[in-house]
């Protein structure tokens, strides 16, 4: 029963990849010619036809699409037009400064969030309520652009205590994690507030309390992870959003990552970087839908059971 | 175990009222009066929203009344939510109406009866779970404690809540429409378990039902509450058989007649009556 669920988990992840490849591999082609945008204005036609020769871009678009596909299935990305190296490389090498970042962020996000939300929750209509509720709407609504320029406005240029860009110590990681970290923490406090409120008002929270448990014990052992399940869904998506998902901070704050690489390969039409960004992001996406299922059989005993049934 | 006594004295509970008392407050309970007698059960109708289950919140100390006094053996509740409060909880116990959300669909059930009792710092690890494995084999669960709540049936979930209750060793419980969410096959078995393990632990029962004939057979006296007040009060029998206020004759006479033969008798009665 477990081999087949995972089995069946595995095909749908594959099909999920393949899916992810084709669209982003279609409308690369479809969007404009990365040979023009490489070369300068006056390049002679001749000379675009044989760069388009040595890229393969002169074949129909079948033909390059199995030929890309085949490339693949043999580990082979294809390479950067802009400095001719391996796709591969040139993304994976960006990867750990993403990790880093975003592993931050999503830390800031999880903790934050869940902790303003369990907070707020238990004490609801209070001022603390109103207080983590307004941190959570100014979290959500608040562009990370905006506020990341603001924090460096303040931090590097006012008051001079945090480095305002680029990486290479823990002072470079704090703006940015916290810019990631804080519009996710909004949305994640909003979701683990109204859990854990309907968790709250079940006849189970009653009984716990009438068998004469202590609070802290009611609220971590059976508040919290029956309100856990809605709020692990939603962390889900913004862990499997990690790589991708920094665009605009790793934009702002020149933090060399996968993001940031991104920007400039569809700028620039790199064709082989921007599918093997998007196949990586498609593949963490699946790996952590992947995690979340197995956390979620965990979480909830009926969950877990409904699964070995019907596998 | 031996029965306890539950005094309550002039309980009134109010609800709401607006900002300012624009509106006047609802009187959920309005002066009641009530004993409890050790190893008694005492049984409390009335319809919907007559007050008895918050009476029997406030009996069972889970909610404060507004005014009004209840007694535990002579003495009152500790403030509620305090340590003390909390150790009192032993004695108190209360089973609900929906058993299927009375318990932690996360938890086996097993767990929660173990929980309460090391919440009471009650035996040692190995000596609780001893005692669970009792306690589900007394209500008929034998052997089901790694069992979570979805997989059990209606009556099988009512019973882990009647061994969690059980597992304190308490006093009193509270049932407050403890057989309602079942059919009445599985009613019948749950009354039964509940008379049986009054008779073996001089258990008190405060047995809260809009259910006429469920109340009569397991209760030893009766009060029949109306709009928050207790209108007739007295021995079961007494009660059923020559019902003295109108308000109790009506709730009798909408009970549904079991046979043809004794509707025809209840509508001859009637025509009588009206003639």
């Amino acid at each position: 029963m477990r081999a087949s669920f995972l089995l069946s988990k595995v095909l749908r992840g594959l099909v999920t990849l393949l899916l992810a490849v084709t669209f982003a591999f279609l409308v690369l082609r479809v969007s404009g010619d990365p040979v023009t945008l490489m070369l300068p204005d006056d390049t002679p036609p001749d000379i675009i036809e044989r760069y388009r020769e040595i890229y393969g871009l002169d074949r129909t678009l079948p033909e390059q699409y199995l030929r890309y596909v085949g490339g693949l299935l043999n580990g082979d990305f294809g390479y950067s037009f802009r400095d001719g190296r391996p796709a591969l490389d040139v993304v994976l090498e960006r990867v750990p400064q993403t990790l880093v970042l975003g592993t931050a962020g999503f830390l800031i996000t999880s903790l934050v969030g869940i902790g303003a939300g369990i907070v707020a929750a238990l004490k609801r209509g209070t001022p603390v309520d109103l207080a983590a509720m307004g941190f959570a709407v100014f979290g959500h609504s608040m562009p990370n652009f905006f506020f990341g320029i603001v924090m460096i406005l303040l931090f590097a240029m006012t008051w001079r205590v945090l480095p305002s860009s680029g990486t290479g110590s823990f002072a470079h990681l704090i703006m940015p994690a916290v810019t990631l970290g804080i519009g996710g923490a909004g949305s994640i406090a909003r979701f683990t507030r109204s859990s854990m409120l309907e968790v709250l008002h079940q006849p189970f929270m009653r009984t716990a309390r009438a068998k004469g448990l202590k609070p802290a014990r009611r609220v971590i052992l059976h508040a919290v992870p029956n309100a856990a399940i809605p709020v692990i869904t939603v962390l889900g998506l913004r862990l499997g959003g990690i790589v991708a998902g920094a665009v605009v901070v790793e934009t702002v704050f020149a933090w060399p990552g996968v993001g940031q690489l991104l920007v400039t390969a569809v700028a620039q039409r790199d064709l082989a970087v921007v599918q093997t960004i998007v196949l990586l992001v498609a593949l963490t996406m699946v790996l952590v839908n992947f995690l979340v299922d197995v956390v979620y059989g965990w979480l909830d005993p009926r969950m877990a059971r409904a699964g070995k049934e019907t596998a | 175990m031996s029965g306890g006594e539950l005094v309550l004295t002039d309980i009134v509970r109010l609800y709401g009222g607006g900002w300012f008392g624009r509106h006047a407050p609802v009187r959920a309970v309005d002066g009641v009066s009530l004993r409890l007698e050790p190893g008694k059960t005492l049984g409390i109708v009335g319809e919907s929203g007559s007050g008895k289950s918050t009476l029997g919140r406030i009996a069972a100390g889970i909610e404060v009344p507004t005014s009004g006094r209840v007694l535990l053996n002579g003495k009152p509740y500790a403030p509620m939510g305090s340590a003390a409060w909390r150790r009192e909880r032993a004695s108190i116990q209360v089973i609900w109406q929906d058993p299927s959300r009375a318990l932690d669909p996360r938890m086996p059930i097993g767990g929660q009866i173990e929980e309460a009792m090391a919440a009471h710092r009650m035996l040692d690890r190995a000596g609780r779970l001893a005692r669970v494995g009792e306690l589900l084999e007394l209500v008929g669960l034998g052997g089901l404690g790694h069992r979570y709540v979805h997989q059990l049936s209606g009556g099988q979930q009512q019973r882990a809540v009647i061994a969690r209750a059980l597992s304190l060793a308490p006093q009193i419980v509270v049932c407050d429409e403890a057989v309602s969410a079942l059919d009445v096959s599985v009613q019948a078995q749950i009354i039964n378990l509940l008379n049986d393990l009054k008779a073996r632990f001089a258990i008190s029962y405060l047995f809260i039902s809009h259910d006429l004939g469920v109340v009569r057979h397991i209760s030893d006296s009766v009060a029949v509450m109306r709009e928050g007040r207790i209108v007739e009060t007295g021995d079961a029998q007494a009660v059923f058989s020559a019902p003295r206020h109108p308000y109790t004759k009506a709730l009798l006479a909408a009970v549904p007649a079991a046979t043809p033969a004794e509707r025809r008798a209840r509508e001859a009665l009637s025509r009588m009556e009206t003639a």
